[in-house]
């Protein structure tokens, strides 16, 4: 394999200062990148003498360019062929760029690097460094509306892929000079900028350095989605729990922020990673703060209960009728029983059955064109199902409970808590099939003290409910209505 | 490195505490050779496993920083010391195996009929096993957790007992109608032992404990309640079962729960008995064993989480090979394991190991 970026970087042609004949600076750029066809040059007159502006096309617009840069430059040239002096170029800037942002690049190195970040490079002739001058103006795509944490009532704008546009919708919404941001480049291919976001006077100094260290301690290859970050920064412990929350609302972030937790950015990602995340952020929807408290309250408890509902209702059921038909009333074990008679297949193996093809469903629904729509999953999910307790495979029961399993799953604010419910799930459904109700609370008992193992940047997972905290417990259980604070106390 | 600065808080003190109490002593038939009047033998026993208790804090504050092991070293010096903490080691491994039993019993006898025990045993240990793998912070976390649940549980199947069942006040009549003494020889020694003496392995994590001034008032508080709980247990269990019953059953609790029906829905909820022995025995069994693994980390150097799922292996098959039927565990229960095992290692020896330090100081000086 060729040298890397990185390795490329070192060695001395490209690390040595510029030469002042603007001509060979160029031809060291064009050879580096190989020549591609959107390296734009063309030579510029500066005052008195030669130069060259070249940029990436794809990088920056070469309207906003010419407009900018070229018009005011090649205004009041003059005759003649002498060097410029580096304080001739710097009145010069002053007087016609005004406020645009600029660097100096001492070396092809910094030069190629402030290419890439979408800057035109003026090289002047008896100058030995180039002027970077930030054009931007890429096309991105505008800010829509949140794809997965919906609310109904609350801001509807959501992160993009370009990071300036994330970091302005923040500060949009923290008007506070101590918000702070620090740019940090991780990934030795991509060199993907990431920013590291918090609150000065709300985060814990701890926590910031915390969060530092794990940024810079990033050493990979590549890195394409804040998802390859999330997974270099977290907690190693868990293969299930995510110990770092992906929020795609401004608001959310900004709320998080506030409440003393940390944001990275990732550009190229419209998901904001906060930490660190316990256990109950994930059952806070944004919007629950937008609602009157009594509605939220009723609603944060229907998610919790319906979290549960999705880990055991299949397992539950299971045991139920293979170990413990005592444990119901009777009138219910008289119509589930005369069900289950007809089916030709163990209960155990249907649940499992159903709850696999409702799996492939639920990925055949992601998967299938934007133009077909809803049709694919949701004609599988009724005409299969009608068609399987018609045929006398399957019991209608079992579909409700596969069903309802499968819908208390979504209720979640936080998709990747579902995916989780859905791996843990199945563990139960073995659990209970071989030892009943014994089973069920076995990985119950185990699902908790791996929760209560967790820690999320130091904060134990189960937190507030052990280690028990009751100022914290306010917030994360029950959400009280909003009072002005006592300015007097 | 986490763990040198682990602190307990007041709060996991407290959860604790009533759930290594409670562990099999609110099913288990405590306290019935003294009859109708087992829940005074309780509330007796309570408040004496209360001073105890004090006894045992008393000892500790001797030596804040140390727990049971070293301070045994510290007064018996090298060798015997060592003999002693082996000697609690094999104790606590045995009392775990012990609890362990009670709860396989329970399984066996009211959830599932046909599984061999080894299965039910071993599957209950690893779990075990794998929280004190986790550390120690884990397991009272964990207590911590399931104390509300388990509290609630308790509290709804009380005020269900009470609002469903069919029960007669005089099954308490008469109160101490035999004189003291069968009282007295329920309470001394099997009820002071067991379940209030056991909390002699608290020792061994004592000096994690975070405020060393509120802890007094937070366990003596914790044991209040959970005696309360045991005599509440034991009234409930005689009115409504009668004395005769009681005595004939062997876990008088879930018989009294598994009658009550409510709403014609909730029938049958002998499932949350299980469910409340299951927490509170994998508390008792927890500690019991963290106890036992830190006594051989002292011993052999070897770290308690390395050798955790050896040493609860061995717990799940003691609590097999221990007794060869459920009368023979409690009858070892009721009449040996009381005097000659309990006793000296919850009484004798912390009393000499007292002494000693006295004696020491005092020679110090």
């Amino acid at each position: 394999m060729k040298a890397g970026w990185n390795e490329c970087k070192q060695e001395s042609r490209f690390a040595a200062t510029l030469c002042t004949d603007p001509k060979q600076t160029l031809l060291q750029l064009r050879e580096l990148f190989g020549n591609p066809p959107d390296f734009q040059s063309t030579a510029i007159r500066i005052g008195s003498a030669n130069g060259f502006i070249c940029m990436l096309k794809t990088m920056g617009d070469p309207k906003t360019m010419s407009d900018k840069l070229l018009v005011p430059l090649m205004e009041g040239t003059a005759q003649g062929n002498s060097p410029l002096q580096f304080p001739q170029l710097e009145q010069m800037r002053q007087e016609r760029l005004g406020v645009l942002p600029f660097v100096y690049a001492a070396t092809i190195r910094e030069a190629a690097e402030r290419m890439l970040a979408g800057d035109a490079i003026l090289l002047a002739e008896g100058i030995d460094k180039a002027l970077c001058i930030e054009i931007g103006g890429i096309a991105a795509r505008s800010i829509a509306e949140p794809k997965s944490q919906r609310v109904n009532r609350g801001s509807d704008d959501a992160f993009t892929e370009a990071m300036d546009t994330n970091i302005s919708l923040i500060r949009r919404r923290l008007r506070n000079p101590l918000l702070r941001i620090e740019p940090f480049t991780a990934g030795e291919e991509t060199r993907t900028s990431i920013s590291f976001v918090y609150l000065e006077n709300a985060a814990a100094p701890s926590l910031v350095s915390e969060f530092r260290s794990r940024l810079t301690a990033i050493k990979v290859r590549a890195i394409y989605d804040s998802g390859n970050v999330e997974d270099l920064i977290r907690d190693k412990g868990s293969w299930f729990f995510p110990t770092v929350l992906d929020v795609e609302r401004p608001d959310a972030v900004a709320s998080m922020l506030v409440e003393g937790n940390c944001a990275v950015i990732v550009d190229g990602s419209p998901y904001v990673l906060i930490g660190p995340a316990v256990y109950g952020n994930y059952f806070i929807s944004a919007g629950d703060y937008y609602f009157r408290p009594i509605f939220a309250n009723m609603m944060r408890l229907l998610r919790h209960t319906a979290f549960l509902l999705s880990l055991f209702l299949p397992a539950f059921y299971l045991c139920v009728i293979n170990y413990h038909s005592q444990m119901i009333p009777t009138a219910l074990l008289y119509s589930i029983s005369g069900q289950e008679q007809g089916s030709p297949f163990p209960i155990g193996f249907m649940l499992i059955a159903m709850t696999l093809i409702f799996e492939v469903l639920r990925e055949a629904g992601t998967r299938v064109p934007k133009s077909i729509g809803q049709a694919v999953p949701l004609a599988g999910a009724i005409i299969l199902g009608e068609a399987a307790v018609q045929a006398g495979i399957v019991s209608s029961i079992i579909l409700i409970v596969v069903a309802s399993t499968e819908l208390c799953g979504l209720v979640t604010p936080h998709y990747e808590f579902s995916n989780t419910v859905r791996i843990i799930r199945f563990g139960l459904l073995l659990l209970s099939s071989v030892l009943g109700i014994y089973g069920i609370f076995l990985g119950l008992v185990v699902l908790v003290i791996h929760l209560a193992s967790l820690h999320s940047f130091g904060v134990p997972y189960l937190k507030p409910f052990a280690p028990f905290r009751w100022r914290q417990q306010r917030d994360m259980l029950v959400r009280f209505s909003l009072q002005n604070e006592d300015s007097s106390s | 490195m986490k763990e040198a600065k682990f602190v307990v808080s007041p709060v996991q003190l407290f959860a604790v505490i009533i759930l290594f109490d409670l562990g099999s002593a609110i099913v288990m038939n405590v306290g019935s050779s003294a009859k109708q009047n087992a829940w005074i033998a309780i509330a007796a026993a309570t408040v004496i496993g209360l001073g105890l208790f004090g006894f045992y804090r008393i000892l500790q504050a001797r030596q804040p920083s140390y727990d049971l092991f070293e301070l045994v070293r510290l007064s018996f010096g090298r060798w015997l010391g060592s003999f002693i903490i082996a000697m609690y080691v094999v104790y606590f491994l045995y009392v775990a195996a012990r609890v362990m039993r009670d709860f396989l019993e329970l399984l066996s006898s009211a959830v599932l009929e046909n599984t061999p025990t080894e299965v039910l045993a071993f599957s209950f240990s690893m779990v075990i096993a794998y929280m004190i793998w986790l550390g120690f912070g884990v397991i009272i976390r964990t207590a911590e957790f399931f104390f509300p649940i388990i509290m609630g549980i308790i509290l709804v199947l009380f005020l269900l007992i009470l609002i469903d069942r069919d029960y007669q006040f005089f099954y308490l009549k008469p109160v101490l109608g035999d004189g003291l003494m069968p009282v007295w020889s329920a309470i001394f020694p099997t009820l002071v032992t067991f379940p209030f003496g056991e909390l002699i392995v608290c020792l061994v994590f004592m000096q994690y404990l975070a405020p060393a001034s509120r802890a007094g008032k937070v366990s003596s508080f914790a044991i209040g309640i959970s005696g309360l709980i045991l005599a509440g247990t034991a009234v409930l269990e005689t009115i409504s079962l009668g004395v005769k019953m009681k005595e004939r059953t062997n876990f008088p609790f879930l018989v009294t729960v598994r009658d009550v029906s409510f709403g014609y829905f909730f029938e049958r909820m002998e499932m949350a008995v299980v469910f409340v022995m299951l927490i509170t025995i994998l508390v008792k069994v927890s500690l019991f064993l963290f106890g036992a693994l830190k006594g051989i980390e002292h011993l052999f150097r070897v770290p308690y989480r390395t050798a955790a799922f050896p040493v609860a292996c061995l717990a799940a098959i003691f609590s097999i090979k221990i007794a060869d039927t459920f009368a023979e565990h409690t009858l070892e229960g009721l009449s040996f394991v009381p005097m000659f095992i309990h006793i000296p290692m919850q009484l004798i020896i912390p009393l000499a190991l007292f002494i000693i330090l006295v004696v020491k100081r005092a020679r110090h000086r």
